[in-house]
């Protein structure tokens, strides 16, 4: 199947890596709020499209499959996630050499589910519009819209006293 | 409702943009390829190579720093990805334990470390079992004896069911390793 990367295509698969690599991890970033399991996330993508090559009709659609199931894998992780945090980390630690806008905001995503933090990055990190996100999510455009519209809101109350 | 975006979510684009910008995520191509190439085919046998512990060694080769090898070892899943070790079958996740306080008294062999990204770190490729806790939620492991110069004395092994609070009670109270979940 054209475009999707085979252990007989390894150059097709370093070029998909280039390609997508910092979208996905990005969103998965987005919706764990976590280096490691955002990384994390994202290997276990690429592994599985290098043994699993999904069968893509159109394989511009590689994109919208491997930013799928990177933030279903970044929601599994979260699920697990008192696990897979490293005792030593100490998160609070790292917090006064960053921003307080970026410490805001990052605090103000762990106040959203993974799935809301999900469609943030989707539309704010990645850009898609509603049609695209709505392709991802397997609802309308609509749905997307009012999903977003509610999640806006949230944030709003949560952003406003800053 | 529509896809044009008010001051508030360009605002917000901006930020989140940022965010994940300052968070530096980005590794290259190569490492990718080479944890793929390197993880075991099911039916070949071959020996569990993961591109996380590829990439210390690299750094450790390139950087000649051993400061940067313990820095990246002491923390097993740091910047590259979750560490893993299976024993019996079963996937644990690797984290390092520093404060975990263990007499032998409290530990049971449990069975073999079959593959791990961190096999290199450990004692002996066994993990051990401890008094009143289920298996299936943690092991700990012995690490070598030179691991950051001794300050490291074991790994824990996070299995798939929960390990807290049952195995708090090993962890010194108030020590600068001990879990939130624990506090």
């Amino acid at each position: 199947m054209a475009g999707v990367p085979t252990r007989e295509k390894e150059d097709g698969f370093v070029a998909a890596v280039e390609r997508y690599d910092g979208d996905m991890v990005a969103l998965c970033f987005v919706i764990t709020g976590n280096r490691d399991l955002a990384r994390d996330a994202t290997q276990t993508t690429w592994l599985k499209l290098w043994r699993e090559p999904p069968k893509l009709r159109d394989p511009g659609k590689l994109r919208s499959w491997l930013l799928a199931v990177a933030a279903n894998e970044a929601r599994q992780l979260i699920r697990k996630g008192r696990r897979v945090v490293p005792l030593e980390r100490d998160q609070a630690s790292s917090a006064p050499t960053e921003p307080s806008t970026v410490v805001a905001l990052g605090q103000a995503l762990q106040g959203l589910r993974p799935d809301e933090r999900s469609l943030l990055g989707l539309k704010y990190v990645i850009g898609l519009n509603s049609t695209e996100i709505g392709e991802q999510l397997n609802i309308t455009p609509g749905a997307v819209r009012l999903r977003l519209h509610r999640v806006l809101g949230k944030l709003r109350e949560v952003l406003r006293d800053e | 409702m529509n896809d044009a975006p008010d001051g508030f979510e360009e605002e917000l684009g901006h930020r989140l943009r940022h965010y994940v910008a300052v968070a530096d995520l980005g590794v290259g191509a190569a490492p990718v390829l080479e944890h793929v190439t390197s993880q075991p085919v099911e039916r070949s046998g071959r020996r569990v190579r993961p591109w996380a512990a590829a990439i210390v060694v690299a750094a450790v080769a390139v950087g000649g720093s051993l400061a940067m090898y313990v820095s990246m070892f002491s923390d097993p899943g740091s910047g590259l990805g979750i560490a893993h070790a299976t024993v019996s079958g079963v996937r644990y996740d690797v984290a390092a334990a520093r404060s975990l306080q263990v007499a032998s008294s409290d530990m049971t062999r449990y069975g073999e470390i079959t593959s791990s990204d961190y096999d290199w770190a450990f004692a002996e490729p066994v993990a051990y079992s401890l008094r009143g806790v289920d298996p299936m939620a943690a092991l700990i492991v012995p690490a070598k004896p030179d691991v950051e110069e001794g300050a490291l004395e074991y790994f824990i092994l996070f299995g798939p069911a929960e390990a807290f609070p049952s195995v708090c009670q090993y962890f010194q109270a108030g020590a600068p390793g001990e879990p939130d979940e624990c506090k």
